[in-house]
């Protein structure tokens, strides 16, 4: 063997190129391998990620063969929320004048200053690799076009929906600022003339600077009739007002009108975010934001009565996993029993709305207490709601595994969560 | 597993290289922390990601400080560790034991040197 002829130091590749298959043999191997009780240990066990003493006796049980598992591979699957990390390089090749002269005359400064960056190394100051965008340049691009296929492979994906990276920074500008609508019609063009690619899976959404309202319908015209474009892509961080509020309602008309789904997507949450003044580690702040921004828009829209206004419009939210839901939806309910007037579009309770809207579950919470992953699952009816998203290339990506080693769910509902359900909603 | 599997020659396993190594079906990351030789499971307890091939660095101590006094954070160059580069799951090297909770870790296999050559053993 070859001692040496590899340095720690040295590129780790997060794409395998020989992904072994995926080894169910294992796993009912360990479903009765024994455990010291621990939840959590169980959890891990039945999942195949862990190793024990019952497993290293048996050479098949846990070498290379089942460590790069292509899990999903039985399914037909739908990353609903995948990022491309595009450059504002390229971008403002198709952006109108004068920005397109600014930023392409400007340099590298004017490009990495065009929307503003948050402190805090989401990398885990270079311990999580990636061999694109990531360490070296994260968060303002890096990625080229030729890195979205390896990177479908990688998760085992048929399908990706590819949303644009730098719309996620835009959150600090909060503001009717130009410079959303002129990166998103930018955006638009540099998308359907690069990496659209509908008929071998690769769709993307059309960014929606929503504090203008024109721009967003300009927009929403640009890409209604280009299959590439699946959704209307709105972050949550940011708004000037909820985004219930009256002034976006227009967006949400012409959207249900178009038959487009809007998509609500979290984001921000840097350590210096002005939502947690004080707080020092992304542990805390990543935690917090990505949570709250969808929280409020969430209870935005129903409180306000967006579903009720615009019963055909398919709502999803994503990047905030899916157990905050069962809890945060009870005391939502709790409150509208006793104030039920302060919110007279609703015919039902808050909760009946939720669960008719769509959930990415991203970040999944595979830690959780399989019991309580149940019934998250049962209360949301999670098998017709939630959507595999993985997040891929950032920090915290999820591979189908994440809903495949569910045991609670039927073969049907898995296929239902990682494919199904999304294609219905985008009609891919 | 056998009791003991030669690797190879020590010369050729420098300090901050690193090697992966199967034995009986399984891999392992072989590592040589600066003269120290530590040997982890190749794959990550959270999704299986290839933590063998991971960054390996000191682990990330606080020193108590007095009541409203900033703690000082440092390295613990004793105890090195080793975090998975797909999501940064992190393990203590030699125990195998993840950062930030007792009940989860990694199998380990002690390395050793005789007359120039390694050996993982049980």
């Amino acid at each position: 063997m070859g001692i040496g002829t590899r340095r720690a130091d040295a590129a780790v590749s997060p794409l395998p190129m020989n992904v072994p298959k995926y080894s169910r043999r294992v796993d009912e191997r360990l479903e009765n391998s024994s455990n010291d009780g621990n939840t959590y240990t169980m959890l891990l066990l039945t999942r195949g990620r862990m190793s024990d003493e019952t497993q290293r006796s048996d050479s098949t049980a846990s070498g290379p063969d089942m460590q790069r598992s292509d899990v999903g591979s039985e399914y037909t699957v739908v990353d609903t929320d995948c990022h491309f990390m595009e450059e504002m390089d390229d971008v403002a090749e198709y952006m109108d004048e004068p920005w397109r002269t600014r930023l392409l005359e400007g340099g590298e400064k004017a490009t990495m200053m065009f929307f503003p960056e948050g402190s805090g190394d989401r990398f885990k100051w270079g311990k999580i690799n990636r061999d694109h965008s990531g360490p070296t340049k994260y968060p303002h691009g890096g990625m080229h076009i030729d890195e979205i296929r390896p990177g479908m492979d990688h998760l085992n994906v048929d399908k990706t929906i590819q949303l644009s990276h730098l719309l996620l920074l835009t959150d600090k500008l909060s503001a009717d600022d130009a410079r959303i609508s002129e990166f998103a019609r930018g955006y638009v063009r540099y998308a359907k003339d690069t990496f659209l690619d509908p008929d071998d899976g690769i769709y993307t959404m059309a960014p929606v600077p929503y504090e203008d309202a024109e721009a967003s319908l300009e927009i929403l015209e640009m890409v209604e009739d280009d299959p590439g474009f699946v959704g209307a892509y709105l972050i949550t961080p940011g708004s000037q007002l909820p985004l219930g509020n009256r002034k976006y309602e227009p967006i949400y008309e012409r959207c249900e009108e178009i038959g487009m789904p809007c998509v609500f997507h979290s984001a921000g949450a840097d350590i210096d975010s002005d939502n947690f003044p004080g707080y020092e580690t992304m542990l805390a702040t990543h935690t917090l934001g990505f949570l709250e921004h969808n929280m409020e828009q969430l209870t935005s829209l129903i409180v306000q009565g967006i579903p009720e206004k615009y019963p055909d419009l398919d709502i999803a939210f994503m990047e905030c996993g899916v157990t905050w839901l069962a809890s945060y939806l009870t005391r939502l309910d709790n409150n509208y029993l006793k104030r039920p007037e302060e919110a007279p579009h609703l015919e039902r309770k808050p909760s009946e709305y939720a669960k008719e809207m769509y959930f990415g579950t991203q970040p999944f919470e595979s830690n959780a207490d399989p019991e309580l992953l149940e019934g998250v699952f049962n209360v949301m009816d999670g098998a017709n709601s939630f959507m595999y998203s993985s997040d891929w290339p950032h920090w915290d990506y999820d591979r189908p595994s994440m809903v495949t080693d569910l045991p609670f769910l039927s073969e049907e509902e898995k296929a239902k969560v990682l494919g199904e359900n999304a294609e219905e909603v985008f009609g891919i | 597993m056998s009791d003991r599997v030669a690797l190879g020659s020590a010369d050729s396993l420098e300090p901050g290289d690193h090697e992966l190594v199967t034995v009986d079906g399984q891999e392992f990351g072989v590592h040589n922390v600066d003269g120290e030789y530590f040997a982890i499971l190749n794959r990550c307890a959270h999704d299986c990601g290839p933590v063998g091939e991971g960054t390996v660095r000191p682990k990330l101590v606080v020193d108590d400080a007095d009541a409203g006094e900033r703690e000082r954070e440092r390295w613990d160059e004793d105890t090195p560790t080793i975090t998975c580069p797909w999501h940064g799951w992190s393990y203590e090297l030699e125990s195998g034991t993840h950062v930030g909770i007792d009940d989860v870790s990694l199998p380990t296999r002690d390395v050793v040197e005789e007359d120039g050559t390694l050996y993982l053993t049980e």
